[in-house]
């Protein structure tokens, strides 16, 4: 469950970091330029840039100046001294520089003090007010125009000061709005992108873990958990039971019958197995469990090794935890429980025929206990008989369908990937090998690798399957 | 594994915090102005210097062709002006403006200051003119930083003289005060000895040999008027007398350093030539000009022309070796009266 979680929030986080590339480098690039403006303060026509606003953040600027419609406007670029030297002692408000991206700082010019020698300071001050800076010859540049003006300047080396005047009687002195193209880079896009989508990926990859873990965690809660009431609870233990319990009371375990009886013939002493084999065999056991649910199932080669490692991984997080559980073989009688319920009413069902060796009084002794075991756990779950219901009725459709199909399913091996739960029990009975011997552990052995499978399988194949698909889903 | 995973997920969430906080950090400083070097250089670039000769030479031409002198006003100033509107007085009168001197507007050196405060002026040399006249010498000044650079004063220079070297226009060139000694003899002073040698001649005036004088100079000029005009038949009869006597403006002084550390004078002369014949006798105008600034007054027996004359003048530095130098000059009537 925490894998699955933390999955869940490194993906989420991953996506977020992906749309936090992105929209660095989309909605939150900057502008391509920068525009800035400057409101003048005080009095005075004239505003004036401090050396170095122009090239503030670019060499190349536009001035645009706005003063009250149809006043002139002249905007002009000259050397500091000799901007500083035209003003003279009027008042002027001061470009400082940028406060922020938008907006311009703006003081209000100190009258300089006189410079030694600069005796037409008097003059200037005296200078009507709205005068017009144009036409001097100190200018390298200079524009005018009513209402509002617009000059470009490249920046070159130098204190080059910006001066824009509102001209004429009552002039107001112009709003500045300064304009530089910048290089926009997007330096959060990729590291963003490819962050997100390492998250991503991980989150993913931890998310499925998780999920395949619950999956089969409920899967055997389920069997555990709705067989609580009796059967499964009786299942579990059943095989160990029917193993170590020396499954001599055959006759009175509901399961033994099929599974013990039937192949007590083969191993002449299935009570003695258990005790020794018990743990030597455990494993072995859990494999042929497995193998013996997913390659039987799948009748194809490539399935087995699916189901080896499902059932490996399933088996290590199983075998710490719940040892009882990870023998799975567990689970498979409450799930043939039900179909022997079915297998019961439906003697012509596949698999029968291979039971049929069994000593019919088997058969006739176990139906008659097993049944009113069985049909409580379909009605406790019916669920699972549905299952089992469309697990026929596919298999069904699986045998009609030509072999070059089924071929082609085996092939793609799309078969077991989608096959629904199916009734364990089929297979059960069949795989339930006795492992002790030699003969059995073969048996498991090929039902495992799906040998023998295919002559039989003809006819008992389809409900063979199914388990495996369950397995493997 | 639970525990790697969490750790890893911890890093992963870390990663992202991190990697939103530089996001958010994305919101750089703004660049703070950064004033450039303050300007040492020139004050005009020569484009703007020649435009501003451009615009004078237009000026000045829109004033010939209208014989406007008031025309004049918004580019020539200083002694330029004064001569000008009576050159141009001068040729309304005798309607010929041949006696207007031709000032070019190409120039072939530029001398540009490089003061910070105002007044500044500003050199110019022309191309000779169209009837291969010598270069003209021009000063523009720019008297405070709202005017205009306006003529200030110009001076045709001597044939063969040799003019002192000055900084490249790019770099600019230091305007000297009238009263800089670190020259042979401030400008001041060396316009008022010039005066005196044209007053007296190079013979008579005792700065003369502080001057090393070509023989087309002002003072040769005058002397060699002077010397006309007493030689003149019957000058001696009518009890002539002839005098002559110049003197430096004081304010009308400009100078800018040259490159071998001299300096290079311009300024005006104030001129005034007195003839004077016996009671009865009568004195007629030497010279065109003379005729039309004298007009339709009667001839009497005192004849005074004032001048307004521009002189340029190479002063050396205080330690070479070299003599104060005329470099040109404009000797131009402006006014006579009898």
């Amino acid at each position: 469950m925490l894998q699955r979680i933390l999955g869940g929030v490194l993906v989420l986080l991953g996506l977020v970091a992906v749309a936090l590339g992105v929209a660095s480098a989309t909605v939150w690039r900057d502008s391509d330029t920068v525009v800035a403006t400057a409101e003048p303060v005080g009095d005075g026509t004239m505003v004036v840039t401090d050396p170095g606003v122009l090239g503030l953040v670019s060499g190349d600027v536009t001035v645009s100046a706005k003063g009250p419609e149809g006043q002139p406007v002249t905007l002009v670029v000259g050397r500091d001294v000799d901007v500083l030297g035209w003003i003279g002692k009027d008042p002027y408000s001061r470009v400082t520089g940028l406060e922020d991206w938008d907006t311009l700082g703006v003081e209000a010019g100190a009258a300089e003090e006189t410079p030694k020698g600069e005796k037409d300071a008097e003059k200037s001050a005296a200078a009507p007010s709205g005068a017009d800076p144009a036409g001097n010859d100190m200018w390298v540049a200079q524009t005018s125009d009513d209402g509002s003006a617009t000059l470009r300047w490249s920046d070159r080396p130098g204190r080059w000061t910006l001066l824009a005047a509102g001209v004429g009687k009552d002039a107001q002195a112009p709003t500045l709005e300064l304009t530089w193209p910048r290089t926009v880079t997007t330096p959060y896009l990729w590291p963003a992108v490819g962050a997100g989508a390492v998250l991503v990926v991980l989150g993913g990859l931890l998310f499925v873990l998780g999920t395949r873990r619950a999956r089969s965690r409920r899967d055997d809660a389920p069997r555990r958990g709705t067989g609580a009431a009796s059967p499964t609870g009786t299942a579990a233990e059943g095989p160990d039971a029917a193993a170590g319990d020396d499954a001599a009371p055959a006759g009175t375990n509901p399961f033994v019958p099929v599974g013990a009886t039937a192949w007590s013939p083969a191993s002449d002493t299935p009570s003695d197995t258990p005790s020794d084999g018990s743990d030597g065999s455990s494993d072995l056991e859990a494999d042929a469990a497995s193998d013996e649910d997913g390659p039987s199932g799948s009748g194809t080669a490539e399935v087995p090794m699916a189901g080896r490692l499902l059932r490996r991984s399933r088996r290590r997080s199983a075998a710490p935890q719940e040892p009882d559980a990870a023998a799975v073989p567990d689970a498979a009688p409450a799930g043939w429980a039900a179909p022997g319920a079915d297998a019961a009413a439906d003697p012509a069902t596949a698999w029968s025929p291979a039971v049929a060796p069994v000593p019919a009084e088997a058969p006739a002794d176990a139906p008659a206990p097993s049944a009113p075991e069985a049909r409580p756990a379909t009605g406790a779950t019916p669920h699972l008989s549905r299952r089992e219901l469309r697990a026929q009725e596919e298999a069904r459709r699986a045998a009609e369908q030509g072999g070059v199909t089924r071929m082609l399913r085996a092939i793609t091996g799309s078969i077991p990937a989608v096959r629904p739960q199916a009734p364990d029990a089929p297979a059960a009975p069949a795989q339930d090998h006795d492992l002790s011997t030699p003969a059995g552990r073969a048996a498991a052995w090929r039902a495992t690798w799906g040998f023998g499978q295919t002559p039989g399988g003809g006819s008992a194949g389809p409900d063979d399957h199914r388990p495996t698909d369950g397995e493997n889903r | 594994m639970n525990r790697r995973t969490t750790r890893r997920g911890l890093a992963a969430v870390s990663a992202v915090v991190v990697g939103s906080v530089l996001l958010a950090g994305c919101t750089e400083d703004v660049p703070q102005p950064q004033a450039g070097e303050p300007f040492d250089g020139p004050v005009l670039t020569e484009e703007q210097e020649t435009k501003v000769l451009s615009a004078v030479s237009s000026t000045v031409q829109k004033a010939d062709k209208k014989l406007d002198p008031a025309a004049l006003k918004s580019r020539v100033t200083g002694p330029a002006l004064e001569v000008r509107a009576s050159q141009l007085d001068v040729a309304k009168s005798r309607d010929d403006s041949s006696l207007v001197t031709e000032i070019p507007d190409e120039s072939q050196q530029l001398v540009i200051p490089t003061t910070s405060t105002w007044p500044r002026t500003s050199y110019s040399i022309t191309v000779p003119t169209e009837d291969l006249e010598t270069p003209r010498l021009v000063a523009f000044e720019q008297d405070s930083a709202r005017a205009a650079y306006k003529m200030w004063s110009w001076v045709q220079l001597l044939p063969g003289v040799v003019m002192p070297a000055f900084a490249d226009a790019g770099i600019g060139s230091e305007a000297v005060a009238s009263d800089d000694d670190s020259l042979a003899a401030t400008p001041a002073d060396a316009l008022n000895q010039y005066a005196d040698v044209v007053t007296l001649g190079s013979e008579e005036s005792s700065f003369a040999k502080g001057f090393d004088l070509p023989e087309e100079d002002l003072a040769a000029r005058v002397q060699g008027d002077a010397k006309n005009v007493r030689s003149t038949p019957g000058f001696e009869d009518a009890d002539g007398e002839f005098e002559a006597k110049f003197s430096a403006r004081k304010d009308d002084i400009r100078s800018v350093r040259t490159a071998d550390g001299g300096a290079l004078v311009m300024g005006a002369l104030d001129g005034r030539t007195t003839l004077t014949v016996e009671e009865e006798g009568e004195v007629p105008p030497f010279t065109e000009t003379q005729k039309a600034l004298l007009g339709d007054a009667g001839l009497t027996n005192e004849l005074e022309v004032e001048y307004t004359d521009m002189v340029a003048l190479y002063v050396p530095a205080k330690d070479s070796d070299e003599k104060i130098r005329p470099l040109g000059y404009s000797h131009v009537a402006t006014a006579a009266s009898n």
